[in-house]
């Protein structure tokens, strides 16, 4: 096990461009997976089971719903935006309502961004779509496929001049490295990388486009009398798709089969990154999170390489899909109240000095 | 335990050289703590079209269609539904649907009644009364007020095409009579049915048994069965 811990993005991508440094059997990269907690491994599962409890309640006739408000009669947790859209909209005080948005908020307050990558279905969906804005491990691996390309076709190109492209995006990390000479260079660019996918900025932005989708969403609500992006939201829709699928089996045919699918799929396509340009439901977790002081990832000092070594290592940074500095918050992309809890920084630390504790731990 | 630590050194060859550029990063940094112009795009877009997209559903408009008990209010009910589908999932009849795009776009995945699967008896069967839909609903898109009962509950009204009906054809069909429990249908002295208007609530059980254009009975001209609940003013014998 502690040999696999070690293996990471950076790791293997220096393996590649360098191959005749001594090194592990090429096996080990098959067993990448491995180096995963129990936990990291449940989580790619949860979205899935989520699904598959909400469409068996469906076949079955429980009314539990699904993610857009998950419960059982007045008792629900109802997505936030949700339920302060069509408070917007109505107009009128449901005591329901109110119960589910302080559920919905004492649950963030707990757990904070945690929905997006334990049960949003969204992710999911990307990922069947092949569409990597939430994994930067997959857009390393892609970068690294293209650069493996682009080494052959232009092999006399000098690394350093593409320093720039890349940092605009992890995607054009076409940056090609030769010789034993420019793996510094290399690595330099894969810290780029790993660092500029997140932070073209280096200082977390207060709100972003998605809190204006927010606003928007909730103003449209309030002036047109109905929620608005529920419409939309793809949440709901590959609910929908779901639901859509297992009415056939009853023989009720729509042109809603074909509708509601072309949406989601076209909202995804259309906006690759919605979840950190447009998802209002992820701008409002974002904002109630600055109140989460629970599982926050939390850096061991006595264990981390930079702070008792001195020295960059930087991983736990370039796994966040977030763009999170642990060390220096504002140093990220985003801030720790965008925090998925994903625990991918914590699978990546190579000392394991990184934790999710429930309350910070008061040694600092 | 070895390996690991050696694993560790050797990115570390190249920390310098990082820290540098991350340094010159920092420093090059054009936009300090505000927003990119690519972002104010994103955000100038991400307004428009969400208040497009209000004023665009809005005008598009829909027509009128079945509501489940409680839903008799479209405004309310267009407000407060999230489309979450628990309705549908909570009749033990099967008779709530969600909508597709026939009715308009505002009205998509809201519910309605689809009376081919089954009828609605307002719960008397499975819960002595109490709407399961009305229950589910989390947040109260479906309600009903203190005074609300199966009578004075209705849900539309029936359309009767007397072409289309076995019994006008002299067949003695007399199935939706035997159904209606709320003496919605009397028969003329041919054993036709006719409506009783105030007594019916649009629940929709003749809908659900009528013989005409079932399995076995395709009458010719006929698009569906002959009686069906149309929305409230839609309805009568013809
Ligand atoms: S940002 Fe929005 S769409 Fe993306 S995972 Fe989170 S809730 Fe789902
Ligand atoms: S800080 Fe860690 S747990 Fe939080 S989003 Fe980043 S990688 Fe995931
Ligand atoms: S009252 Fe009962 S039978 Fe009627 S629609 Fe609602 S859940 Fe179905
Ligand atoms: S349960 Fe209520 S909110 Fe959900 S779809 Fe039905 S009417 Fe709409
Ligand atoms: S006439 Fe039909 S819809 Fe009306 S109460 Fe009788 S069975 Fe129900
Ligand atoms: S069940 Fe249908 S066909 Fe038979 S009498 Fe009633 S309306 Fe006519």
């Amino acid at each position: 096990m502690a040999e696999k811990t070690t293996e990471t993005p950076l790791e293997s991508a220096d393996a590649q461009e360098t191959p005749k440094q001594p090194k592990k059997p090429a096996k080990k990269a098959a067993k990448k997976h491995d180096n995963r907690s129990p936990l990291s491994k449940l989580r790619s599962y949860t979205p899935l089971l989520v699904v598959l409890v909400c469409a068996i309640a469906f076949v079955a006739n429980v009314p539990l719903g699904n993610i857009s408000s998950f419960g059982w009669e007045a008792i629900s947790a109802i997505c936030p935006v949700g339920s302060l859209s069509v408070f917007l909209a109505s107009k009128v005080f449901v005591p329901r309502i109110l119960i589910s948005l302080v559920i919905a908020v004492v649950l963030i307050l707990l757990f904070g961004r945690a929905f997006c990558s334990w049960i949003c279905t969204v992710p999911l969906v990307q990922k069947m779509l092949n569409i990597r804005s939430i994994s930067i491990e997959d857009q390393r691996k892609d970068a690294k496929m293209r650069e493996r390309k682009s080494r052959k076709k232009n092999t006399n190109k000098k690394a350093s001049t593409e320093v720039n492209t890349v940092a605009e995006d992890a995607d054009s990390a076409v940056s090609v490295a030769l010789s034993q000479e420019e793996r510094a260079e290399i690595s330099q660019q894969m810290a780029q990388v790993a660092n500029s996918h997140a932070c073209a900025l280096h200082s977390p932005k207060k709100w972003d486009s998605r809190h204006v989708v927010l606003g928007g969403s909730l103003l449209s609500a309030a002036i047109f009398g109905f929620p608005v992006f529920c419409l939309v939201c793809p949440i709901g829709l590959s609910f929908a798709t779901v639901y859509l699928v297992l009415r056939l089996f009853t023989g009720q045919v729509s042109w809603a089969l074909v509708v509601v699918p072309v949406m989601l799929l076209a909202e995804l396509l259309i906006f690759r990154k919605w979840c950190y340009k447009i998802c209002p439901v992820s701008a409002l977790m974002s904002l109630i999170s600055f109140g989460n002081k629970t599982f926050v990832p939390h850096i061991n000092k006595d264990k981390c390489i930079e702070t008792t070594k001195g020295k960059t290592c930087s991983r736990c940074n370039t796994v966040c899909p977030e763009g999170i500095n642990l060390h220096d918050y504002s140093a990220g992309k985003f801030g720790i109240n965008d925090c998925i809890k994903c625990r991918r920084c914590v699978d990546a630390c190579p000392t394991k000095a990184i934790t999710m504790p429930f309350l910070p731990p008061k040694d600092e | 335990m070895r390996q690991p630590k050696d694993q560790i050194m050797e990115p570390v060859a190249s920390n310098n050289v990082e820290e540098s550029i991350n340094n010159t990063g920092s420093a090059s940094v054009l936009q300090k703590n505000g927003l990119t112009r690519r972002d104010l795009l994103w955000c100038a877009g991400g307004a428009a079209v969400t208040l497009g997209l209000g004023a665009a559903i809005k005008a598009f408009g829909s027509e009128d269609v079945l509501r489940p008990p409680g839903g008799q209010n479209e405004d309310r009910l267009l407000a407060l539904c999230l489309r979450c589908q628990k309705c549908t999932e909570a009749c033990p009849r099967h008779a709530i649907v969600p909508l597709g795009t026939e009715s308009g776009f505002i009205t998509m995945r809201t519910p309605t009644m689809d009376y081919h699967l089954g009828d609605c008896d307002y719960c008397v069967e499975e819960n002595d009364g109490i709407p399961l839909c009305v229950a589910a609903c989390p947040t109260e898109a479906l309600h009903l007020g203190e005074e609300a009962t199966r009578n004075n509950t209705v849900i539309g009204e029936p359309l009767l095409i007397k072409n289309w009906c076995l019994a006008y054809r002299l067949t003695r069909c007399r199935d939706c009579y035997d159904v209606c429990k709320l003496d919605a249908i009397r028969l003329d002295s041919a054993d036709r049915p006719h409506i009783e208007w105030d007594k019916c609530n649009g629940c929709g059980e003749c809908e659900h048994v009528c013989r005409s254009m079932t399995a076995g009975t395709p009458v010719p001209g006929a698009t569906h069965r002959a009686i069906i609940i149309v929305p409230m003013g839609q309805g009568g014998e013809m």
